[in-house]
């Protein structure tokens, strides 16, 4: 997880018009995000580069004006695999974290707003996630379910809800002892509407810098997931798959790295910039005076 | 020169969020060694900025090279960072107004302290500036962590730490504002003692007029970055020459007589982008002409004293004085009219013999807490209790029974002459709450009209034409347009408002306000005290009015309980017990104000 220790002081004063939006570096991680998302879905829908599954000429051909990335050890161009496993990644990380955020935000605002019972009952099941080191619970995942999509999608899930329950518990809670919740309960609102018209509209910006930084994690997991044979299987690709494959010959062959890998940090860097962009402008920190 | 710190026609320009904001306009300020002397003005007015730049504490920048502060003859902006750090060890203190947040949190007091002692001294020198500032157990305090010790304990702390080194000049930022009533007051004494023990100079900032005047020999007013008055203490409060000053006296809840009404100061201050083009209190001033907005006033001698105001000299006598001696009791007949609540209508709120304990858990050593230790009280329809204790005695706690969110251990409540219902729900919309902190009241993420209507929403009724909270917001003195406003928007006495429209709307028969004013300038203070007595006198509402501020519950409730370690320890109507307090509590609490 991206959290950062060092945020740069702003003065926050009268003018506080200036900080509306998100600075220009988060932006451009932004934009570097959505280019790599739509190269891989147009990419795969037009064709590029040619049929991934398709065997062209040599193997293990290094770059060259022919082949972009090389060919791999079964003659196979490296461009639409790389396409290819970006696009599997991306969606199956993304629609895990859409999983993993719509689970920790209800667990999070009831137990954070109701406590007691409820919060300990749910803080307990987090904690007995979070005991085990991702990767053994996601190798525990594939030998139920068998290896596979499923098996990649359900381990991310389990991985990434506790981070992301634990923290949206707390600021429901900090959000739970707030006086507009207390007055809302004085003028007998119910607990659904208190939920969701007063806990889920202010905690909604948390959820949104903790789904970043889900979907970070998520990339991470199923990498290491397909890298150990785990996740996607062959002949589909993913990043995890293709950085496997290459890691066989990465001494005779190391370009077989270079797309997967590049994509990869690529991808990490402008998911955790713009989660730390998105966190300044959605949770700013308390006015800082100089007292 | 005698002077110990002399500030002569300061500026200081921040910027923030891309904009320029002059916080200090063009101040002039001299304290003489030895002297006491008080900043008073409202949080805007730039007084801390003004103490910052005195120990040159403020961003680089800020202050121009040129400004003239100079401490002990030397000149703050010009010195080099090493002879400015020794500057500040040696001749300077300061004490900021959040006495936690001043210590570090990660040492414990003994070794914080020897930080700042000079020539080191072994654990008795470290005790004594311990026994300086009257803290009981010093060896323990020296042992403790910040977080261990109780707010006052901890400003004591902060206080010896800045006395430490016996400085020329001590800069108290509001020292006390964190603090309760009564610890308050301890720490002022103690503070004021001290200085002149040591023959420290002292500057203290303040929001709180009659405060300052009651403590230091002189007292400044800043308004809108200025020094807008300066002069003998006494002299100022007696009889104020600027309009500013006038106003401020005048709003203080402590020096009305009951019944009389406290006159809130008009409008906002200023927030300044460069120097204000005339006297930045004209557009709030009753007595401003256009020469007021045109031209910069610049010091006139009145009576003795400087005073920045073009008019000043026409106006001598023109703003009455103020009285600070306690007011003479008024006659009963001039009461409130016919007492509406007792008319036909039993008490609309009843606690009796009520018991709440807070557990401390099955593993914890501390024993259980018992908040309420058999408190009865009623409450008749269109009375407004006031009930005032220091944080901890209970009030809070008596609160959340009385609005249903605790239930008791033992004892009843009774609401309309029926028992407590087993739901709260069932309740909902004849009893509401008007809370502390104006700007935690409102959902930041809902139009201030959504949030208006939503007692009404719960119960089913939609307000659809947008009728209901226009007339709310005419009724709280806000225009209809702030309904499609976000909170954040308003400022926190309108926010205040906003608060108060949402609990009438379902016409309660019943309210609690808790501290609603407390976290509010006092100015702004008095506007919604006023607002809340109109309302009161007007709809007939059946009120309880918590604040540990005796002066502001005096000034809207018609009778006063006392709250102390869980038990009521007086009840007795305001004027009965302003004159004439049984409780040994009730006349410490009396003195303390």
């Amino acid at each position: 997880m991206g959290t950062r220790t060092w945020s740069p002081r702003r003065r926050t004063g009268a003018g506080g018009a200036g900080r509306r939006r998100i600075d220009l570096l988060s932006r451009a991680a932004l934009a570097c995000l959505v280019a790599l998302a739509a190269v891989a879905a147009l990419g795969q829908a037009a064709g590029l580069g040619g049929d991934p599954a398709e065997i062209v000429g040599g193997r293990l051909l290094p770059p060259g004006p022919e082949w972009w990335l090389g060919t791999d050890s079964l003659g196979r161009s490296m461009v639409p695999r790389v396409i290819e496993g970006v696009g599997t990644t991306l969606l199956l990380s993304s629609s895990a974290v859409l999983v993993t955020a719509a689970l920790s935000t209800l667990l999070g605002i009831v137990a954070g707003y109701r406590g007691g019972a409820v919060n300990e009952a749910v803080l307990r099941l987090v904690d007995v996630l979070y005991a085990f080191p991702s990767i053994v619970l996601a190798v525990l995942v594939a030998a139920v379910i068998g290896p596979g999509r499923t098996a990649a999608l359900a381990s991310i899930v389990l991985v990434t809800v506790p981070l992301m329950t634990r923290v949206v518990r707390a600021a429901a809670a900090s959000v739970a002892r707030r006086d507009y919740v207390t007055a809302a309960v004085i003028s007998g609102a119910r607990t659904p509407r208190i939920l969701l018209r007063h806990i889920l509209v202010n905690v909604s910006g948390t959820v949104a810098v903790q789904g970043t930084y889900a979907l970070s994690v998520g990339i991470l997991v199923e990498g290491g997931l397909s890298f150990l044979g785990l996740g996607v299987q062959p002949p589909e690709s993913s990043l995890g798959v293709l950085i496997q494959q290459g890691g066989v010959y990465m001494v005779a062959a190391p370009w077989l790295l270079l797309g997967p890998g590049v994509v990869l940090v690529a991808a990490m860097l402008s998911i955790n910039v713009f989660g730390d962009g998105l966190r300044d402008r959605l949770e700013p920190r308390e006015s800082r005076s100089l007292t | 020169m005698t002077e110990l710190l002399n500030v002569r026609d300061l500026v200081v320009e921040y910027t923030a969020g891309g904009g320029r904001v002059r916080a200090v306009d063009g101040a002039d300020l001299a304290v003489a060694a030895g002297a006491t002397v008080g900043i008073v003005g409202e949080s805007g007015s730039g007084k801390s900025t003004l103490g910052l730049a005195v120990g040159g504490l403020l961003p680089r920048g800020a202050v121009p090279a040129g400004a003239e502060v100079t401490v002990d003859g030397l000149a703050v902006p010009l010195l080099a960072p090493a002879e400015l750090r020794r500057l500040r060890r040696e001749r300077l203190g300061f004490v900021f107004q959040d006495p936690v947040g001043s210590l570090d949190p990660t040492m414990r007091i003994g070794r914080q302290l020897r930080l700042v002692v000079p020539d080191a001294g072994g654990p008795a020198a470290l005790r004594r500036h311990l026994e300086r500032v009257r803290l009981p157990d010093p060896e323990r305090v020296l042992r403790s962590y910040p977080h261990e010790l109780s707010g006052g304990m901890a400003q004591r702390v902060a206080i010896a730490m800045a006395m430490a080194a016996e400085p020329r000049l001590l800069v108290a930022d509001e020292p006390t504002a964190a603090l309760d009533r009564q610890v308050r007051d301890q720490v002022m004494d103690m503070v004021f003692a001290i200085a002149a023990e040591t023959g420290t100079g002292l500057l203290l900032l303040s929001h709180d007029l009659p405060e300052v005047v009651r403590r230091c020999a002189r007292v400044a007013v800043m308004y809108g970055g200025r020094v807008v008055e300066e002069g003998p203490s006494a002299e100022v409060m007696a009889d104020p020459a600027h309009p500013y000053t006038a106003a401020l006296a005048r709003s203080a809840p402590g020096t009305a007589p009951p019944g009389a009404r406290i006159e809130p100061v008009r409008g906002r201050p200023p927030v300044l982008d460069g120097a204000a083009p005339g006297c930045s209190f004209a557009p709030r001033c009753a007595f401003s002409v256009v020469r007021c907005t045109e031209e910069r006033p610049r010091p006139v001698r009145v009576r003795g004293r400087d005073v920045l105001c073009h008019r000043a000299e026409e106006l001598v006598g023109a703003a009455p004085p103020v009285r600070l001696a306690p007011p003479a009791p008024r006659d009963g007949a001039a009461a409130r009219p016919a007492d509406a609540g007792t008319v036909g209508s039993g008490p609309a709120l009843e606690l009796d013999r009520v018991e709440v304990v807070f557990g401390a858990g099955p593993l914890s050593r501390r024993p259980d807490t018992r908040a309420l230790r058999g408190v009865s009280l009623a409450v008749a329809g269109g009375e407004m209790v006031g009930l005032v204790g220091e944080s901890g005695s209970g009030k809070t706690t008596l609160g959340a029974v009385a609005l249903g969110l605790l239930r008791p251990a033992a004892g009843a409540v009774r609401f309309d002459g029926a028992p407590f219902p087993k739901r709260r729900r069932s309740l909902a919309g004849r009893m509401q709450a008007v809370l502390q902190h104006p700007q935690w009241s409102l959902n930041p993420r809902m139009r201030v009209g959504t949030s208006i209507a939503e007692p009404l929403a719960v119960l089913g009724r939609a307000d659809r034409d947008g009728r209901a909270v226009r007339g709310m917001l005419d009724r709280v003195g806000l225009e209809s347009g702030l309904a499609d406003r976000y909170p954040h928007e308003l400022s926190g006495g309108q926010r205040q408002r906003v608060s108060i429209a949402r609990a009438l709307i379902t016409a309660p028969r019943f309210i609690v306000f808790d501290e609603a004013v407390s976290a509010l300038d006092v100015s702004v203070q008095a506007q919604i005290l006023n607002l809340i007595k109109d309302l009161q006198g007007e709809l007939g509402f059946g009120a309880l009015f918590i604040s540990h501020d005796l002066g502001a519950v005096r000034y809207v409730a018609d009778r006063i309980a006392v709250m102390r370690a869980g038990e009521i320890v007086e009840t007795a109507d305001t004027e009965v017990f302003w004159t004439a307090p049984e409780h040994e509590y009730s006349k410490q609490l009396m003195e303390a104000m």
